[in-house]
């Protein structure tokens, strides 16, 4: 398959009503990737994924494809393919009429149609459908007619608009490994948009996280989970979401200290860190990332609130705030402890509500931000 | 629970009674002899005649405004329908500035009075010599017909699925394209319904048809109704015949498609 | 689909240019057409003379025209087509009153260049035929208003009207008879030659001599006194005021007065044993008087009047001359009882027998017989005297200050139209520029509005990729808006110009002079146009609330699923899809006196008497909100249905949870809810309701008196009844800012987004 490249660059896009989707994005889709754009609802992913189609139309910025510029190119002649979340298939047409209507536009001959369109129709499951009208179809099948629409057209880019929301969840587990094997076989180039951030991990190879028109982060999907760039997308990816604590950075020797309230520990900073001008900071941690343990090892107590049982882990909601002690420094920043920190805990740990329990943190998954900007500190494990 | 469910039930045929007792009361006078007509009547009458039928058609030649009516109301439609759809498609569909201008200008058109249009359409059909024609009466019927046609069409085309016409762009198709092959075979029940409810409204229209013709082998169905009176004797028989034939094409016509016509007619009024 | 659609587009293009030949210019065809009355008898004998005269010319094809029999609506027709420059019909029936209207505005041709045998016809008939010193119709057969009377009740006819009223209330005190006297109180003309009796009784004149109003003299008074006198004494039914010549016929004939006024058709139909309870005691004598005056005959009738576009002019007076020649008058006589024209044939011994009448007596009311004033505004004036003198029948007025209102009023008209100053002038000078004219202004308006709206959108500059999308956008728009900007901007624009000028078509002497405001000043203080104004505020509020109220309740009842919903709901549409003169015209019926509704009151005991509902104002609007709202209520309850299936379910399911009872459901949910959708009915049906038309033309004409004539219709009164075109191009124009106001007024008032949800 001819695929290509897919380039934005310094994407901008005000509607008439001011309303700003998308504010400076730039992107880099390599040739064969599967891009992921992930984000919550209005962060302007749709709407990238609407201008690289050409569906809208940038206010600024150029859009490449290969190494064409298809800024002002239409739709039609941007050999571009799309699977819409409600798929569009053509209601009048017979599932067989859909595969090929964008190649009989094309004025493909006959018998490659026909080629095409069969090999298609087998590796997507539809040989028996192909007479029929899309109204005769489960939710699942009209996803795969829509994207054999797609692959029937060997296009230079697929684009994906969250064609899993309206398949019910095992059916969207079911379909999102199928979509992987899809590209593994393609190989195609492929830029999916979904709010779901499970699917954004579990698909991309790379995901690239949107937050009012702005690109948080893009980057492979562990990397993202790992080290991600800044409080929100800390806060967004990962099954479960992260716990913050706001803290203080303390001097002492060559190790800082975040003195909280309820926390007080010691981490190693990388050498040359310039911390004198940071003295608050965010911190983040990752439920799965708290051990409970006796209250000697501990870094923090608090006292269960709620216990979910997952099944094969518990999910323990911890009340940290300690409303009897005073705080006796003066200049100590105004630290609210939380009151729902989440930690994950295996399904035969002793806890219940409330109980007393000791939580310590794995050091070397720390997550350190600046309140303000939201940005990431540098912290070495 | 079921007193509940009385009340709309004796509402409803309240409701058909009072809608269909006219047309009732009139089809059993237009059975009644000439003689017993002023008479006090009885609901179901004593004896049945057909001779204001027979004299509607022989002595009246009704088929005449019938066969007028028919082309004057066809050829509005048709027109309107036709450039109407284009019009409304690009008002729904395509991105242009300039709609709100557009749409105000068509709504303020459909509010003008209609006998604020006869004179100088009186005058100008007069110098073109077309008083008394077929396109003589088609030109005016557009001032109403065709900001109706557009008013509905583009209600209709704006609640076709969006992403359809984006699939077939993606596809390769272009506008018109997309236009014939995609929105077409899918909008043609919205297209008849505009269709079905222009073609009452021109059916129905009185005065340009009364101030535009000048005889009986143009006068439409409503004017050749309303030219019944005698000089010192009023035919009611007749009249009450004629209204009933003028009513049935278009009660026909209801009947059969009162799903579509009521879709055509709510869709463009209330925005949800 | 496709075949079928391209049928269809052909057999419209086909008809189109099919009938550009045929209408007003014709082709050139060897036919004569006639235009006249063919009604019963009238339609017999016709046929057989025609087919005599066409026996006597095979080269030529004689047709009848065919023609509404009403007066009013011939007349109305008349006006159209001659002004329309139709060359046919060759020949046509004139009333009376219409050879002077005719013949000043040239549309009639001068017959003096035939020589006809004047003398041998009555010399008042003549003399009303002539204008400015020519003859310009032949008459053909004459009516003259006479009284009947019951010749089993009372002795002898009466002389004076003072016998007459004491004839009748002794008939109807011994015999029980119902009525004493009935005649034609309808607003019409027919009113009017009654009038002229009474007028003749007393003395008084409707014009003098000199050409001046005369309606407001002490004699004039005293006729109007004379007719209000008999409700007065009880000897003239109330119902009177509703009447027409067949409603007080029908009275006579079931036996339900003693006296009666008509013209001379009647007889035969009240002697006549298969329909009429008075068969053989019925006779016929000439009106009598007042002291004062004499016996008087209003003059009617009809005459032969030749196109003055005709195509065959000779041939044409030859059809005339052949009409009104003795043999065939003679014929007429014997086959249809009308009197004919010629006063030799009334010393025809048969005559009496055929007139069921003394020929003698006949000849004698025929020569003194009173016609109406000679003057070609008489309509105008008539329409005037008829508005008051209704008002005094039905009580809204005195005799005398109707009567003075009405000569002020006919002062005015004549002021204005200043009669007989000069020769009438040639052809509308406008010709063929018109339709050039408008299609540049149209085509002006458009281009420059897709040139402006499409600089800005370039000016935006965010379209670069769109910008074939925006070109194709404008090529699909600009058809329809050139169509509509052609047949709608042109004729708002043309209304404006005309409405500054003073521009009556009838008068083409007086030319079309630019007179800037006047006819707006003149609109705002004709008392017509106030009453016409609130008479549509009468209307449209009445009939859009009750719609409102009716088609919620409608809607409400609907809104639920039962298998036979579609059929409801089509029998529901079915009023709203027919044509409006039908509905007007089934109510109408319904609302006679002796309709459904009359009687089903009666039969419930809440009216003791017949109503005759379109004899009072009050009365008169009942039928007319009533079958308006019958008709456009289910598109009422459509819309309103549409808006309630809008409404969330859950919103309603949780206000019950929390204890709210239906109506306040209703009241506090439903409603407010609802409010896009009310407001949506109330604009479309207000818009409407300001301008109706079908339905007040068909149902009660305006009245009674001009009670219930809402602006539109007395428009088109100004308009092309009365053919004053810079007047009612002014009425027009206001009527549209009117109707525009009210729908800005009231977008304001419910904040409703119709543009931007369109224009999304």
């Amino acid at each position: 398959m001819d695929v290509a490249r897919v380039r934005l660059d310094d994407i901008h896009k005000t509607y008439a009503n001011g309303r700003q989707a998308a504010n400076g994005i730039d992107l880099d889709v390599a040739d064969g990737e599967l891009m992921v754009l992930v984000g919550p609802s209005g962060c302007g992913k749709s709407t990238v994924l609407r201008i690289v189609a050409g569906l809208e139309t940038a206010t600024r910025g150029t859009i490449w494809i290969g190494d064409r510029d298809v800024t002002d190119v239409r739709p039609q002649d941007r050999d571009v393919a799309m699977v819409f979340q409600q798929y569009a298939l053509y209601p009048h047409k017979s599932v067989r009429q859909n595969l090929a209507f964008a190649l009989e536009l094309r004025r493909m001959s006959r018998l490659e149609i026909d080629r095409r369109v069969t090999q298609v129709s087998r590796v997507l499951g539809l040989d028996d459908l192909l007479d029929g009208k899309p109204a005769q179809l489960s939710g699942g099948q009209r996803q795969r007619v829509a994207l054999g629409r797609a692959i029937v057209r060997e296009p230079k880019a697929f684009l994906f608009d969250e064609p899993l929301s309206n398949l019910d969840a095992k059916l969207r587990i079911q379909t999102r490994a199928e979509l992987t094997r899809l590209h593994r076989r393609l190989g195609a180039t492929m830029i999916y948009v979904t709010h779901d951030q499970e699917e954004a991990m579990t698909l991309g190879d790379r995901i690239a996280v949107l937050h009012e028109g702005r690109l948080q982060q893009c980057a492979p999907p562990l990397e993202v989970y790992r080290t991600p760039a800044n409080a929100f997308v800390a806060g967004f990816v990962g099954s479960y979401a992260m716990n913050f604590l706001a803290c203080e950075l303390a001097e002492e020797g060559n190790h800082l200290r975040l003195d909280g309230r309820a926390l007080s520990l010691t981490i190693p900073l990388p050498p040359a860190t310039d911390v004198s001008s940071t003295r608050h900071v965010l911190v983040g941690i990752r439920p799965e990332d708290v051990e409970i343990v006796d209250s000697d090892s501990a870094d923090l107590t608090g006292r269960v609130d709620v216990v979910e049982r997952l099944g094969a882990q518990l999910l323990v909601h911890v009340d940290l705030r300690e409303p009897s002690r005073e705080t006796a420094d003066p200049s100590a920043i105004d630290r609210v402890a939380p009151s729902d920190f989440r930690v994950v805990a295996g399904a035969e740990a002793a806890v219940r509500e409330n109980d007393s329990v000791a939580l310590r943190f794995r050091r070397n998954r720390l997550h350190l931000f600046d309140p303000a900007s939201g940005g990431r500190l540098p912290v070495r494990a | 629970m079921r007193g509940r469910a009385l009340t709309p039930l004796i509402a409803t045929t309240l409701m058909v009674i009072v809608a269909a007792f006219p047309l009732y009361w009139s089809l059993v006078s237009s059975l009644t002899p000439e003689a017993q007509l002023l008479e006090p009547a009885r609901f179901v009458p004593r004896t049945i005649t057909l001779e204001h039928y027979v004299r509607l058609f022989e002595e009246r030649d009704f088929w005449t405004p019938i066969r007028n009516s028919l082309i004057v109301a066809g050829v509005t439609t048709l027109l309107s329908v036709l450039l109407g759809s284009l019009c409304a498609y690009a008002l729904a569909r395509l991105r242009f500035r300039g709609k709100t201008p557009i749409l105000a200008f068509i709504l303020a058109v459909s509010m003008f009075p209609q006998i604020t249009i006869v004179p100088p359409m009186y005058v100008l059909l007069r110098s073109l010599g077309l008083i008394n024609s077929f396109p003589g009466l088609v030109l005016p019927y557009l001032t109403f017909a065709m900001p109706l046609a557009i008013w509905l069409l583009t209600s209709f085309f704006q609640q076709l699925p969006r992403d359809l016409e984006e699939a077939a762009m993606v596809d390769g198709a272009s506008r018109i394209r997309t236009l014939v092959a995609i929105v077409l075979p899918l909008a043609w029940p919205g297209v008849a319904t505009a269709a079905i409810i222009t073609f009452i409204y021109c059916w129905n229209e009185f005065l340009f048809a009364l101030s535009l013709t000048v005889g009986p082998d143009r006068q439409t169905v409503p004017v050749a109704i309303a030219m019944f009176r005698g000089q010192y004797q009023v035919p009611w028989g007749e009249i009450l015949a004629a209204t009933l034939v003028a009513t049935a094409p278009i009660a026909l016509l209801v009947l059969a498609f009162q799903r579509r016509i009521v879709r055509g007619l709510t869709a463009g009024a209330v925005k949800g | 689909m496709r075949a079928f659609h391209v049928v269809a587009l052909a057999l419209g293009v086909a008809s189109v240019l099919g009938c550009r030949d045929e209408g007003v210019n014709g082709a050139d065809s060897p036919v004569l057409r006639i235009s006249a009355s063919a009604l019963g008898k009238e339609g017999d004998v016709l046929r057989a003379q025609l087919a005599r005269f066409q026996a006597n010319h095979p080269d030529v094809r004689i047709e009848q025209h065919p023609t509404p029999d009403s007066a009013d609506l011939r007349h109305q027709l008349y006006v159209q087509w001659l002004n329309a420059g139709a060359v046919e019909p060759d020949v046509l029936q004139l009333d009376v009153i219409w050879t002077p209207e005719f013949a000043a505005a040239g549309w009639i041709l001068p017959l003096d260049r035939f020589s006809p045998d004047v003398s041998a016809f009555f010399p008042r008939i003549i003399d009303a035929n002539q204008w400015q010193g020519s003859l310009f119709a032949l008459p053909w057969f004459a009516d003259v208003g006479m009284l009947y009377y019951r010749t089993d009740l009372v002795a002898r006819p009466p002389a004076t009207f003072d016998e007459l009223f004491a004839q009748a209330a002794n008939a109807q005190r011994e015999h029980g008879i119902e009525t004493g006297f009935v005649w034609q109180g309808a607003r019409y003309e027919g009113l009017v030659t009654t009038y002229l009796e009474h007028l003749g009784a007393t003395g008084g004149r409707i014009l003098t001599d000199e050409g001046a109003i005369g309606v407001d003299s002490d004699q004039s008074v005293a006729a109007l006194q004379l007719m209000l006198r008999g409700f007065a004494e009880g000897i003239t039914p109330a119902t009177v005021a509703s009447y027409h010549e067949e409603e007080a016929r029908l009275v006579f004939q079931n036996g339900r007065a003693v006296f009666m006024r008509n013209w001379p058709y009647a007889y035969a139909l009240l002697d006549d044993p298969a329909q009429s309870k008075v068969a053989g005691r019925v006779g016929i004598a000439p009106m009598p008087r007042m002291a004062t005056g004499r016996p008087t005959a209003a003059l009617g009738g009809s005459q032969l009047a030749i196109n003055a576009k005709s195509r065959r002019p000779d041939l044409a007076y030859a059809l005339v001359a052949f009409l009104t020649d003795e043999r065939q008058m003679r014929e007429r006589a014997q086959v249809v009882g009308q009197y004919p024209t010629r006063p030799a044939l009334l010393d025809d011994p048969q005559m009496s027998t055929f007139l069921r009448a003394p020929a003698a007596d006949v000849r004698r009311v025929i020569d003194a017989a009173e016609p109406r004033p000679v003057t070609p505004i008489y309509t105008e004036l008539s329409e005037r005297l008829q508005v008051e003198l209704h008002r005094a029948l039905v009580g809204q007025k005195s005799a005398a200050a109707a009567l003075h209102d009405a000569a002020a009023e006919m002062r005015i008209v004549i002021e204005k139209t200043r009669v007989g100053e000069s020769a009438p002038r040639s052809e509308s000078s406008n010709g063929r520029m018109l339709p050039l004219l408008g299609l540049a202004i149209a085509s002006v308006a458009v281009i420059a509005f897709v040139a402006i709206a499409r600089r800005r959108a370039t000016r935006v500059g965010s379209l670069r990729a769109k910008a074939p999308d925006v070109r194709l956008a404008w090529a699909f728009v600009t058809p329809a808006l050139l169509c509509i900007s052609v047949v709608a901007v042109f004729p708002l624009a043309w209304t404006v110009w005309e409405s500054l000028h003073n521009d009556d078509l009838r008068l083409p002497w007086t030319g079309r002079p630019i007179v800037w405001l006047a006819n707006y000043a003149e609109a705002v203080v004709d008392p017509r146009v106030g009453e016409a104004v609130v008479h549509t505020a009468i209307f449209t509020i009445g009939a859009v609330t009750l719609e409102i109220v009716c088609g919620l309740l409608c809607a409400l009842a609907l809104n639920r699923d039962y298998r036979a919903r579609g059929l409801v709901r089509a029998v529901l549409l079915i009023p709203w899809a027919i044509p409006t003169v039908v509905a007007a015209l089934v109510w109408n019926f319904m609302f006679q006196p002796v309709g459904v509704t009359n009687q089903v009151l009666l039969s419930i005991g809440l009216i003791d008497a017949p109503l005759v509902w379109f004899n009072y104002a009050v009365t008169a609007w009942v039928p007319i909100i009533l079958s308006d709202v019958w008709k456009t209520t289910p598109f009422v309850a459509l819309l309103l249905l549409a808006g309630l299936q809008n409404i969330d379910e859950t919103l309603l399911e949780a206000a019950r949870v929390d204890g709210a009872s239906a109506w306040q459901q209703f009241w506090r949910i439903t409603l407010p809810l609802l409010k896009p959708a009310i407001a949506v009915a109330l604009l479309f049906r207000a818009l409407d309701a300001v301008r109706v038309f079908d339905l007040i033309y068909v149902l009660s004409g305006g009245g009674p008196g001009t009670s219930t004539e809402p602006i539109a219709f007395y428009t088109f009164n100004a308009l092309l009844q009365n053919l004053r075109f810079g007047y009612g191009s002014a009425l027009s124009v206001l009527v549209f800012l009117g109707a525009f106001m009210l729908a800005i007024a009231f977008m304001r008032v419910m904040s409703t987004d119709l543009l931007r949800g369109h224009a999304r």
